[in-house]
């Protein structure tokens, strides 16, 4: 994108996973969680 | 289970393994090529049980999730010891790619012109994203071009009538609404002319 020298207007996903505080940018339509033991 | 044979032109082969998982394609295997040791060219019992130790773990839960008015039930994969992610693959679930294009459209960043997706799962997703920004514009359009072809004979309702066109097309070269406020008396030139005719509107 830096060479493309483009702005990024914004970030989107179907889902995001993991901890949701990573993804705090993001526009997505929900969240998958990480199961563990 | 599905099995299928992937050959290139030059006879390099390569044996998969598919499984339906409550309506998923799950890819869960991927033989040795052939003249490697253990490869086969044809799907063979022997090498079915052989690949069943390399499939990932899943042991039949799922993990529902709701997209607008479209529920699936993801399955629940061991990819690492003790921790296990849901499989989302929308890749030829096109109810699901139209309702989650329908769903982010409405989230789009204005003014985005370009739409970058990773290869390959999210192209559709993307394909279906810019079909529907692109209506949306033609739709703008299209309107547009409809209020000005049939324009009304009565000179202020003519007026009214490109204002709203000028609007949809998104056009905001001739103040309107609150941005009328800031010109001269308030007014814009038609309006100033029709105050200037003794009208009260």
């Amino acid at each position: 994108m830096a060479l493309a020298t483009a702005t990024v207007a914004g970030e989107m996903a179907v889902f995001t996973e993991g901890k949701p505080e990573d993804w705090d940018g993001v526009i997505a339509l929900g969240h998958l969680p990480v199961f563990t033991d | 289970m599905l099995t299928t044979l992937a050959c290139t032109p030059k006879g390099k082969c390569r044996f998969l393994e598919f499984e339906s998982i409550h309506g998923t394609v799950v890819y869960s295997g991927v033989a040795r090529r052939r003249g490697e040791p253990g490869g086969a060219s044809v799907a063979s019992p022997n090498r079915l049980r052989k690949m069943k130790g390399r499939r990932m773990s899943y042991d039949g839960r799922v993990f529902t999730v709701q997209l607008g008015g479209v529920i699936r039930k993801l399955p629940l994969f061991e990819v690492a010891p003790g921790v296990k992610i849901a499989i989302f693959n929308m890749l030829g679930d096109t109810e699901v790619v139209e309702t989650a294009a329908a769903l982010l459209a409405t989230r789009l960043p204005t003014g985005a012109e370009v739409l970058v997706v990773p290869e390959v799962k999210a192209v559709p997703l993307a394909h279906a994203l810019v079909g529907r920004q692109q209506a949306a514009l033609r739709g703008r359009a299209q309107g547009a071009q409809a209020l000005h072809g049939e324009l009304p004979r009565n000179r202020s309702a003519q007026h009214h009538h490109r204002r709203a066109a000028d609007a949809l097309r998104g056009w905001q070269g001739r103040p309107s609404g609150a941005r009328q406020a800031g010109r001269p008396g308030g007014r814009c030139d038609q309006h100033r002319q029709h105050d200037s005719a003794g009208c009260a509107n």
